[in-house]
Parts: C-alpha cells; sequence; structure tokens
C-alpha cells in the first residue's frame, strides 16, 4: 500500500537525518528532499523522505494514520475521524479562485 | 501499536541449490483495514480521505473513489474534468518513475529531485487540486502555469533520460549505445542489467490483467461466488500482471526487447524508461487540450453499487464502493501489489528455477528484480540454501 509515514527532523547530517514521527524515531534518506532543517515535516516512505510537507498536510495524513491505527486496534469512530472533511465543499487552490 | 503502518512487510523465502533458486515462498502482507475508514462518510468526502490515507499516490486512489461514487450515485461529469483527473495522476506516475529511479541509481543529493518534487506538487495544483472531485463552481485550469511547468518537467526529465529522450523512436541497438555512452541517472540504472545473466533474468509467462468492465469489475468485488481474494487474487483462476511491462507491451521498443529478452529484468526497466517518455509527451499534449470545467450533475439517486479501476504508478488500482442512504456503507479496494505478488504469481514464477550465481549476485538480481516489479512494496528477502526437489517419476 501507498502509504507514508510524516516524520520531523531532529537532526541533519550529509544526505540523511534523524526523525521523528508516531511510531518513534529514525534515520532517514534525505538523497530526494535534500538536507532540511530541524523541525521540517517529511513525507517517509522505506527509509527515504519523498517530500517536504506543510505542517497542516502533515497533521492531515498522520490523522488519516491514526484512524487506521485505530480500525487496526477496533476502536475506530467514524463519527470523529475525517470530520473537517464533512459537509465542506472540495476547493480550488489559491490561484485558481475568482478574486472576492 | 503492533504494526507499524509504514512496514506492513511481504515476506519472500527463496531456497538455492547449485547457484539455482528451487524454491520460492511469497507470505502476502498483512491486510490493513484501509476500507473501514471509509464506513459511515458522506461520499464527497472520501475522494480526499483516500489521497490523505494513501500519500505516496493520492491522485490516483482519489480519481478511483471519485469514480466509484459516481459510478454508484449515477453523477457524470464532463470530459473535460475527466481530463483533468487523468492528467494529475500522470503527473503522479512521472514523479513516482522519477523518484524510484533517483533512489535507485545511488545517486547524492542533487537539486534535481527537489525540484522535480515541487513541480509537480505546482503541476497537480494548476491542475485543480482537490476540486477535480466534484467542483461545485466552474473553474478554469491555468494554461499559462500548466505550459511553463510542463517545459520545465520536460527539461527534468530529459536530462534523467539523457539521450534516450532525445530519440524519437529508438530501437534496441540505439538502447545499447545508450547505456555504453551516456552518463544520465537512467543508464546508471539500468546499466547492472547488462551484466551477464541479468538481462533475462525473471523471465517467465504470466498473463495480463484484462480489461475490465464494470460488469466484471462489479463480480470480481462483490460479495458474490466470483469475488477475488485479497490477499491472492486470481480472474479466470490464473494469476495475473499489472504495472509498466504490460501498459508497455505494445510499444516497439519493448516488443523488440521481449522478442530478445522475453519479460526478463532488462525488458521491465526498459519499460519503465518507455513509460517515462511517454507519460511526458502525452501530458504536454494533454495540457494543450484543456478547457473551462464545468461542475458535475447532482446525484441521480442515494444508493447504489459502483467501480472504478486506474492505472497508477505500479500497476491497476481498483476501487468499490457501496452507498446505502447518502452514506458510505461498504468500500474494497485491489492494489497491484496484490496481484504482482500472489504467492504462485508473476513473481513467485519469475524467481523460482532462475539461475542467480553466487550468494552476492543472488541477492542483487533478486532485490533488483522485486524493485523493478515493484518499488514501492516493503519486503523482506530471505535466501537460504535448499535442497534441490527430487523430480516426481513419471511412471
Amino acid at each position: 500500500m501507498c502509504i507514508g509515514v510524516p516524520m520531523q527532523v531532529v537532526r541533519a547530517e550529509p544526505f540523511q537525518a534523524w526523525c521523528k514521527g508516531a511510531d518513534g524515531e529514525a534515520m532517514v534518506d534525505m538523497r530526494l528532499v535534500g538536507s532540511q532543517p530541524e523541525g521540517t515535516w517529511v513525507l517517509t516512505f522505506l527509509g527515504a523522505a519523498r517530500e517536504v510537507l506543510e505542517p497542516e498536510r502533515a497533521a492531515q495524513i498522520q490523522a488519516a494514520l491514526a484512524g487506521l491505527r485505530d480500525a487496526m486496534a477496533g476502536h475506530y469512530d467514524p463519527a470523529a475521524a475525517f470530520a473537517d472533511l464533512v459537509d465542506r465543499e472540495p476547493q480550488l487552490p489559491d490561484f485558481l479562485r475568482e478574486p472576492t | 501499536m503492533s504494526t507499524n503502518i509504514g512496514t506492513a512487510e511481504l515476506l519472500i523465502r527463496c531456497g538455492i541449490s547449485s547457484e539455482t533458486i528451487v524454491s520460492v515462498s511469497i507470505t502476502p502482507r498483512p491486510l490493513l483495514p484501509v476500507e473501514r475508514l471509509a464506513l459511515g462518510k458522506p461520499p464527497e468526502a472520501v475522494p480526499t480521505l483516500f489521497g490523505r490515507l494513501f500519500s505516496l499516490c493520492p491522485k490516483a486512489h482519489a480519481k478511483a473513489a471519485a469514480r466509484a461514487l459516481e459510478d454508484a450515485l449515477d453523477i457524470s461529469v464532463s470530459p473535460n474534468l475527466e481530463r483533468l483527473r487523468d492528467l494529475q495522476t500522470t503527473v503522479e506516475r512521472v514523479r513516482e518513475l522519477s523518484l524510484n529511479l533517483l533512489l535507485a541509481s545511488d545517486g547524492r543529493i542533487s537539486p534535481w529531485p527537489p525540484r522535480l518534487i515541487t513541480l509537480c506538487r505546482r503541476l497537480i495544483a494548476a491542475l485543480g487540486g482537490d476540486a477535480v472531485h466534484w467542483p461545485a463552481a466552474p473553474f478554469e485550469p491555468n494554461a499559462a502555469e500548466l505550459r511553463v511547468g510542463a517545459t520545465e518537467l520536460e527539461a527534468l526529465v530529459s536530462h534523467l533520460l539523457g539521450g534516450l529522450w532525445h530519440t524519437p523512436q529508438p530501437d534496441l541497438e540505439a538502447v545499447r549505445h545508450w547505456l555504453e555512452h551516456d552518463t544520465c541517472a537512467a543508464v546508471a540504472w539500468m546499466r547492472p542489467a547488462l551484466q551477464p545473466g541479468w538481462p533475462d533474468f525473471g523471465r517467465c509467462a504470466v498473463d495480463a490483467l484484462p480489461a475490465f468492465s464494470d460488469p466484471m469489475l462489479k463480480a470480481a468485488l462483490g460479495p458474490g461466488s466470483m469475488r477475488v481474494s485479497p490477499t491472492c487474487p486470481e480472474w479466470d483462476e490464473l494469476p495475473r500482471e499489472t504495472g509498466c511491462l504490460v501498459r508497455q507491451s505494445s510499444a516497439p521498443l519493448i516488443r523488440e526487447a521481449l522478442a530478445v529478452y522475453g519479460k526478463g529484468l532488462f525488458t521491465r526497466m526498459l519499460a519503465r524508461m518507455v513509460e517515462l517518455k511517454s507519460l511526458v509527451r502525452s501530458l504536454i499534449e494533454g495540457i494543450e487540450q484543456l478547457a473551462p470545467i464545468e461542475p458535475g450533475s447532482l446525484p441521480g439517486r442515494t444508493g447504489g453499487i459502483g467501480v472504478a479501476q486506474t492505472e497508477a504508478a505500479r500497476g491497476r488500482l481498483i476501487h468499490r464502493v457501496e452507498v446505502a442512504d447518502g452514506r458510505v456503507c461498504d468500500y474494497r479496494i485491489l492494489a497491484p501489489t496484490d496481484w504482482n505478488f500472489h504467492p504462485r504469481g508473476l513473481v513467485y514464477r519469475a524467481l523460482l528455477g532462475a539461475a542467480v550465481g553466487d550468494a552476492d549476485s543472488a541477492k542483487a538480481r533478486i532485490e533488483a528484480f522485486l524493485r523493478v516489479v515493484d518499488p514501492c512494496v516493503d519486503h523482506r528477502l530471505i535466501l537460504e540454501p535448499a535442497e534441490r526437489p527430487v523430480p516426481t517419476p513419471l511412471f
């Protein structure tokens, strides 16, 4: 499954960085995203950072993974999870919106 | 938590005797209850929900979810909106093919991958971002931004592919020349496949996943007797293959490579390069055909069953949804890995009986094969000495 995990850079080293995420800490290959400062969120998969994430996007992915962990543990609450997606219309990127 | 979500690994165990693989055991990865997250949700939340969960191929999953829901609820969307979604997944596939190539080609940090990642994100936003799932108001893709982005993408991918990009219709001889003389990342990645014993490594015959009609898909993922197993899916009682090689098998260069190397390592690697080039070309063409987007129709009903299939970077992705009273009550996803890593499917047949050389070479060859079939599958490979099975007497 193409499920990446957001992690936050704790300590940068050449070509890699020590990062922390919901499942603990790990050394992450940073060749694809370049060296990143402490505090940066990256999307990791199979030990490599695939993308730098905005904090908001990192939080959304983390919330989705938290829902999945709850489902795996048998206590997923559909009413509480992804509440921000309910009763909401898909949004255009800012630059495609009509000026108001 | 007992299982780390990002490491739901698949176990591949190969027994080796006299430098030949004599046994293969594939233990499918544990199934994650991803579909459960959609249950009870209103349809409009589901594409974005899966886009967040499947954060490496969000556009492919979101598109499959949106189309399955449209099928279930009798929503019609304009061809222009469909085209926009297709182009988003094209950008995503270009990104995945390129990044996997860069990761595997042993490169050091360079400015190219971050530029590619940022550019792909920009292109997807210019193609409408999340608004391609049932926009509430008309909008027009930003053609100027898209043209600039496509030109930049062309430059990046041509840098990756070197001379292969600039050769209009290369034949195998031109590819050999390219591999011998070019210094691009694609050549660095492919060159190991020229070693003795590598080009046709993994050569085997597994039928392609056929083109499914909607009724076939509904049967395959529905609750009836035709339902395929999530851990070892088969069609017509046979394991199937999906992915780059299947998609590119009619390209002249790949047909030529198939005639020489069969479905071995070399042809599979080459198919990824051919696909990368073809995707960028189709993106450039597609951008020129974009038109203003109108909102889709309102749902024709509040419940129903819908299916959709789309080509993701790794192969065919299939979604099936059931909606009742405006809420999702059943969901099912069949991912490409499920087909390609069937316990008796493509990887099993490719490895069983293959000559692997000494221990170091064995590991390198098998890993290269697994990565070219699916660079995104988390696996653990165990090689162990084995007795050659005694042939069963015929009489």
